[in-house]
């Protein structure tokens, strides 16, 4: 085998440098950027065959550990499949300028969105000055009219939001979603980073990377200080769909790290417009719901009366002021992907200050001429439906078939309110291990803020990386992967 | 049942704590250097050698190495021969007074204990740190993880379990005091020039250094500070690496001897009244003491830990003396 051979001559980063797109590692000339240079050379010494063995035992760790997620499938064995996200061990570093940067424009986003919120369900002033347009929002699914009037402790409705940024061709931040409902993937900021010390110690000292681990601490500090009457020892639960969700190991790892309890909504019972957890003590006060189910499943009486994971009678319980809700209730009135569009206005609006992170340029294919615009070159364009997440009804124009450019097409006509429009940006790129070779894959990076009486923002977050070649879809659920990122100081 | 083969299981039963807790200080100093305040080789060499003062030879240390850096304590720790407390050592005293006991023990017991050191003797430096000192430590956990279940599972409950447990919690209670007094003396030194974040990581640190800090969390949720972690490693009543859950261990062991075997009894008198002091000693920390009297009641809580080990020894070998 001539061939193969002549492939491990190669050094590992012979496919990479002469990318298109913006390379995190590699400039134009292919000349690597300083802060990668100590990481290249530790890689390069190491060489695949070593790479491939520390690669293996990384993945017998994540199993044991297990550290996996479940795919919703309808073939009854795919859906019963543990898998592990795939893991990639040539981290991210982003400079501390950078960082410094995006820290900046995160605190301020999320800062006028929370504004928002209070703002749609209360004045709304927003609307009444005709910044949004109150079609938009009332329209929206995730509107909750019952939370209308209602004051949230502290006024935070988004205790936890995850903000997704991707870079363009040249480098520059934008924002491409903002996930205030309930973002998951908290856990796997946590796990690569110990994977990344337990694999790579020596690289990892030397590289001095901003630490994390005060961080999940303020998001306690935070959830705690939501209890209704600044109770000085309040219970603070996880409410988890159960054991069949998709992020559940996103769930106990929180619940275990923060030492709260991890309660479904069968553990939980409302007396007297207050919620108890049932324990074998008999019953206890729940002061605080750190929930990771959707409005719609939280509580039968007000939402779906067909849920069987919320607890009848929670949201009366809120309403009357005992128990808190993060994230509140109605957050999603935020994130839907039509709203995205005004968060610029949103930031001049309440905060008088000029957006410091950009957002992806993005058609409102409610108006017909950008309708128009948009159908015309519908192979150039991403499409997403609004009210979903998770990579799911999504058309990639550039990489579509024939035949759903044409069924797109034809929803975008039945039902355009329901879709919006981007252009393709080309994620940047960064050198990813394929088959023991570092190869150029797109990424983006999901950042966490953590709102209480002060703002915080997890140096880093989640790197996620598309791993199929050429792929921009970056989501666990659609076969992406992670990576370690390093903020340095 | 004889003087030595007491001697010999309660160092049993220390030994193979003492495996596990420097095993774990180190797996946690050596992945939480980097929040170690210091870039620079001063800063490096200090902090090799805080772990190093942490397991307590810092003397022997200097005597055989010229140079503190990362190998050396390593190997210092882990490997080597001529030093008693080095991980290999403690396995081989162990193997070794099981060997002289194997018809009073279950005699799985034995084979785990031999396995383990025949495993740790195919294990140098180099094989360390090519898999990453990480892996390691886990596997020299989980071997003394075996050696305790299996002990849970097939002993009976009379003076040798005993014997074994008492030494295993005396060497808890000695471990868990080192860590915080290597702790204190720390804060004391650098305390004004530390962010609250650094304060942070050093508690975070201390807990995850004796497995306690998913076990803190539930009882102190965010609170990480200082007094509290320490009241909880002190004090804490059910947390099994707590001073006061190992004293009070040691003393329901000390008792249960006592009920089996009349021979001991001047061992229990004088024992029994450290222990007393201990937890005396213990209770005061709970009254809001200062960093300084915190350091002082753990060093004279240290000092209790070494009589008492030293009149258990001296019991033995009085008691053999009189036989004879």
């Amino acid at each position: 085998m001539p061939m193969l051979m002549k492939k491990q001559d190669k050094p590992l980063f012979y496919k990479c440098g002469t990318s298109l797109f913006y390379d995190e590692m590699f400039d134009r000339q292919g000349d690597v950027r300083t802060p990668y240079q100590m990481l290249h050379q530790k890689f390069l010494e190491m060489g695949t065959g070593e790479i491939k063995k520390r690669n293996a035992r990384m993945h017998s760790e994540m199993v044991k550990q297990g550290i996996t997620f479940t795919l919703y499938s309808n073939k009854a064995e795919e859906a019963s499949l543990e898998r592990t996200i795939p893991f990639d061990m040539i981290p991210r570093i982003i400079s501390a300028a950078e960082w410094e940067m995006v820290e900046r424009g995160m605190k301020q986003r999320v800062r006028a969105l929370n504004m928002f919120i209070h703002d749609i369900y209360h004045e709304q002033n927003i609307l009444k000055d005709g910044i949004v347009p109150r079609k938009m929002v009332v329209t929206n699914t995730y509107f909750r009219p019952e939370m209308v009037g209602i004051n949230v402790p502290n006024n935070v409705y988004i205790s936890i939001s995850g903000i997704d940024l991707i870079r363009d061709e040249n480098g520059e931040f934008y924002v491409l979603e903002d996930n205030l409902r309930s973002p998951s993937g908290l856990s796997y900021v946590y796990k690569n980073r110990s994977l990344m010390m337990h694999l790579l110690p020596e690289l990892f000292f030397e590289y001095q990377a901003r630490d994390l681990e005060e961080e999940l601490n303020n998001l306690l500090t935070s959830l705690r200080s939501l209890a209704p009457g600044n109770k000085p020892n309040p219970l603070v639960v996880l409410l988890t769909p159960g054991v069949h969700n998709s992020a559940y190991y996103d769930h106990t790892f929180l619940a275990q790290e923060m030492g709260i309890e991890l309660v479904e909504g069968r553990d939980l019972v409302v007396v007297d417009q207050k919620v108890y957890m049932k324990s074998i003590e008999g019953l206890r006060q729940v002061d605080v719901i750190y929930r990771r189910i959707d409005d719609e499943f939280l509580d039968p009486l007000a939402f779906r009366p067909d849920s069987v994971l919320g607890v009848a009678g929670l949201l009366n319980a809120y309403r009357a002021g005992n128990v808190a809700i993060a994230n509140a209730p109605g957050t999603g009135v935020a994130d839907d992907k039509a709203i995205y569009m005004y968060v610029p206005d949103m930031i001049r609006y309440y905060l008088k200050e000029e957006p410091i992170l950009k957002n992806v340029p993005t058609y409102d294919l409610s108006k017909p001429e950008e309708r128009e615009y948009v159908l015309a070159h519908l192979s150039e364009m991403v499409v997403k439906e609004r009210a979903l997440s998770g990579g799911y009804g999504m058309l990639i124009g550039p990489s579509a078939t024939e035949q759903e450019l044409q069924l797109f097409a034809e929803k975008i006509v039945q039902a355009p309110q329901q879709y919006i429009a981007q252009p393709t940006i080309q994620l940047s790129c960064a050198p990813s291990i394929v088959d023991g070779q570092a190869a150029p894959r797109h990424l983006d990076l999901r950042a966490f803020v953590f709102m209480g009486s002060e703002t915080h923002v997890i140096p880093g977050g989640l790197t996620r990386v598309a791993l199929k070649e050429g792929s921009l879809v970056v989501n666990s659920s659609q076969g992406g992967g992670t990576k370690d990122t390093w903020v340095l100081s | 049942m004889m003087n030595r083969t007491a001697e010999a299981l309660f160092w049993i039963g220390r030994y193979m704590e003492r495996v596990e807790n420097h095993t774990r200080l180190m797996d946690v100093k050596y992945h939480m250097r980097h929040e170690l305040k210091g870039n620079d080789g001063d800063e490096r060499e200090y902090m090799w050698e805080r772990l190093v003062a942490a397991i307590g030879d810092i003397s022997l240390f200097k005597q055989c190495y010229p140079t503190v850096k990362e190998t050396s304590v390593l190997h210092f720790l882990m490997f080597d021969q001529s030093h008693n407390n080095s991980i290999f050592s403690c396995i081989r005293q162990v193997r070794q007074n099981l060997r002289s006991l194997r018809q009073l023990l279950p005699g799985e017991l034995w084979e785990v204990a031999n396995a383990f050191y025949l495993w740790m003797g195919e294990q140098n430096m180099e094989k360390v740190m090519l898999r990453s000192p990480h892996s390691f430590y886990q596997r020299v956990r989980e071997w003394v993880a075996l050696f305790n279940g299996v002990a849970d599972s097939t002993m009976v409950r009379e003076r040798e379990w005993h014997f074994i447990q008492s030494g295993k919690n005396l060497e808890r209670a000695e471990n868990t005091l080192r860590v915080l007094q290597s702790v204190y003396t720390t804060l004391n030194r650098e305390g004004s020039v530390l962010t609250s974040s650094d304060i942070y990581n050093r508690m975070i640190i201390l807990l995850k250094s004796v497995s306690g800090y998913e076990a803190f969390r539930k009882f102190y949720a965010d609170e990480v500070v200082c007094a509290k972690v320490t009241k909880f490693m002190m004090l804490n009543t059910v947390f099994p690496r707590s001073v006061m859950f190992a004293v009070t261990s040691l003393g329901t062991s000390l008792t249960a001897i006592q009920s089996q075997d009349y021979q001991f009894e001047s061992l229990l008198n004088e024992s029994k009244a450290i222990t007393e002091e201990l937890r005396e000693t213990l209770t005061r920390c709970n009254n809001g003491l200062s960093q300084r009297d915190i350091l002082e009641e753990i060093d004279s809580m240290l000092l209790l830990c070494d009589r008492l080990g030293y009149a258990i020894s001296k019991t033995f070998f009085q008691e053999e003396f009189v036989e004879a």
